[in-house]
């Protein structure tokens, strides 16, 4: 066993460097992706029939591209994409590459999740807040997003969860982090123990950002 | 202030713009089945300071009848007035600043779970982006006035319903408001409590002279707040009273029907049927009636002045004696019996007494 590569100094660097780069992809397109996302499920909510901005035509559009997104394979829009990521990043390879895929993949998956979690707001609290007089935009900042804070915070945590599946697919096309190294490692040069580490981290990586935001949640209702 | 006494809709009042006036309001919107009247040709007159009750079958319009003094629901025509101001004509900014004085509490209390109770009183005057010292002040009287001073930190959810009810009344009343809607505010509530709610409204209407318009579907609400009161059925105002004659003197069925949870409307079947006998057995010698009386009339002895001076018998048959805010009332089913020239005198002297009186046939 101690002959294993798990035990080398250097491959305990490469690991470290891995965990790291994962950490960066899923934390950076998660914040950007939280960034377009919730003002995007925000629109989609007050935008839907019968709401305070209803607008059916736009509300149709920006749904139809929202499910068009997330119905792309995360495979497919990584590399139909690169024109945008080098663009955007300046190479189409590395990890700061890798964001751009992440963001755009996470952002319509976001949108979603924060237009179901603000749904959940009863709407009586919303009539509420119109008969004192609130402006549209004073029910979104004042009622609806604190409101539904809760759902948006689960809302991040299955997208961050969703990001770390992504972002090991990112590393297929140079993006680095764990996904990369089980590939090169574990499949590409055959070191079963390898892939079985990177697949342990993972697990606790998820579980880790799953009972973060688990706890965060149950802090924030007040049910 | 007792029922009788209450401002009615007499000419003398009418100069004073009413706190909330209605005209022909029509409220249609298009459905699968074709167009939908919600209400129809609404006409009402709400002077200030009076708590006026619109009651009425759920589906027959009340909560888009309310929602139509706020514009929470637009007419599709007519004209809705609020402290004499045209709420159609004005334009969005205006129409929220004209929102901020009518207060509105809901049947489900519609508070924010994220916010404490105070959080929940201080959002209308943040709103308006009153300073933060002027909202502490402003909440911890209001909520002193409705009993939960010491509730400021608790969540909603760590409420009982008639003290949530309580927060959703001092959040209405944050913003110093005009009138007050109240949307079935006392129907989620268990019998106990929403006594409590409604003797806190009628409070506040007594302190503040403030403008109550409340929707319910139960008669017992109306007998405990109300002054005057409106009957809805299918989008229209049946019938419009003093909360008092609407008891005593129901003119139509749907009141009629609403009333009788209060007051019972008709004789019990046993009683009928002796009634059906002895009637039957007398022909012309036995008449039933139905007498309504209120206030100090209700404790003068009519039925026994009868007695003795007409040579007839009376004997109540069926009634009841309660009070509607404080006045006594007395709706009772009488059997006379005697020559029928006596019977005729005796019903002639009460109905020329102002004794509400109607025979009916058992």
């Amino acid at each position: 066993m101690s002959d294993s590569i798990l035990f080398s100094p250097m491959f305990i660097e490469v690991f470290g460097t891995s965990i790291w780069e994962t950490i960066v992809m899923v934390g950076v397109s998660g914040v950007l992706g939280s960034l377009f996302g919730i003002p995007l499920g925000v629109y989609l909510r007050l935008s839907d029939r019968g709401a305070l901005l209803a607008n059916p035509w736009a509300n149709s559009v920006t749904g139809w591209i929202v499910n068009a997104v997330r119905s792309t394979p995360f495979i497919i829009l990584l590399v139909a994409i690169i024109p945008v990521t080098r663009l955007l990043s300046g190479s189409s390879i590395g990890t700061a590459a890798a964001i751009v895929p992440l963001t755009i993949a996470a952002t319509p998956f976001m949108a979603r999740l924060v237009e179901v979690a603000l749904r959940e707001v009863d709407q009586g609290v919303i009539e509420a807040a119109q008969a004192m007089g609130a402006s549209t935009w004073q029910i979104v900042w004042k009622v609806l997003l604190p409101e539904a804070f809760p759902g948006i915070v689960a809302a991040i945590t299955i997208t961050l969860v969703s990001l770390t599946g992504y972002s090991a697919m990112a590393g297929a096309i140079g993006g680095g982090g764990l996904g990369d190294l089980g590939i090169r490692y574990g499949y590409q040069r055959f070191l079963p123990e390898v892939m079985l580490a990177v697949v342990v981290v993972l697990i606790f990586f998820v579980q880790a950002v799953q009972s973060l935001g688990d706890w965060a949640v149950r802090r924030l209702r007040h049910r | 202030m007792s029922a009788t006494s209450s401002p009615s809709f007499s000419p003398s009042l009418s100069a004073a713009p009413a706190a909330v006036a209605l005209h022909n309001v029509s409220v249609h919107y298009p459905s699968a089945k074709g167009l939908v009247h919600a209400l129809k040709d609404i006409d009402l007159s709400i002077p200030q300071g009076q708590i006026f009750g619109i009651i009425g079958k759920s589906g027959a319009g009340k909560s888009s009848l309310v929602r139509t003094i706020n514009l929470l629901a637009r007419p599709s025509a007519g004209k809705v007035l609020v402290a004499g101001r045209d709420m159609l004509a004005l334009p969005d900014d205006q129409l929220r600043t004209a929102r901020r004085d009518i207060g509105m509490v809901f049947q489900h209390f519609n508070l924010l779970e994220s916010r404490t109770v105070l959080g929940n009183v201080a959002l209308p005057l943040e709103l308006v982006g009153m300073p933060k010292t002027d909202i502490q002040a402003r909440v911890a009287e209001l909520l002193d006035l409705v009993g939960l001073g010491s509730f400021g930190d608790r969540f909603p959810a760590q409420l009982s319903g008639g003290q949530r009810q309580r927060v959703g009344i001092a959040r209405a009343l944050a913003s110093k408001p005009k009138v007050l809607l109240c949307d079935e505010a006392t129907s989620a509530l268990d019998p106990e409590t929403a006594r409590s709610i409604l003797a806190l409204l009628r409070q506040i209407n007594a302190d503040f002279g403030l403008t109550i318009i409340l929707i319910t579907h139960q008669m017992q609400v109306i007998k405990q707040l109300a002054h005057r009161a409106a009957v809805l059925d299918a989008g229209r105002v049946v019938e419009l009273a003093e909360v008092s004659e609407l008891f005593l003197q129901p003119r139509q069925d749907i009141t009629r029907s609403l009333v009788e949870d209060v007051v019972p409307q008709t004789l019990p079947e046993p009683v009928a049927a002796r009634m059906r006998q002895v009637m039957a057995r007398h022909p012309g010698e036995a008449r039933l009636l139905r007498v309504a009386f209120l206030g100090e009339d209700a404790e003068q002895s009519v039925l026994s002045e009868l007695v003795r001076r007409f040579d007839v018998d009376s004997n109540i048959v069926h009634g009841q004696v309660d009070e509607i805010q404080g006045v006594p009332f007395a709706a009772l089913t009488v059997l006379l019996r005697g020559t029928a020239p006596a019977l005729a005198q005796a019903i002639a002297h009460l109905q020329q007494a102002g004794v509400r009186t109607k025979e009916i046939t058992p």
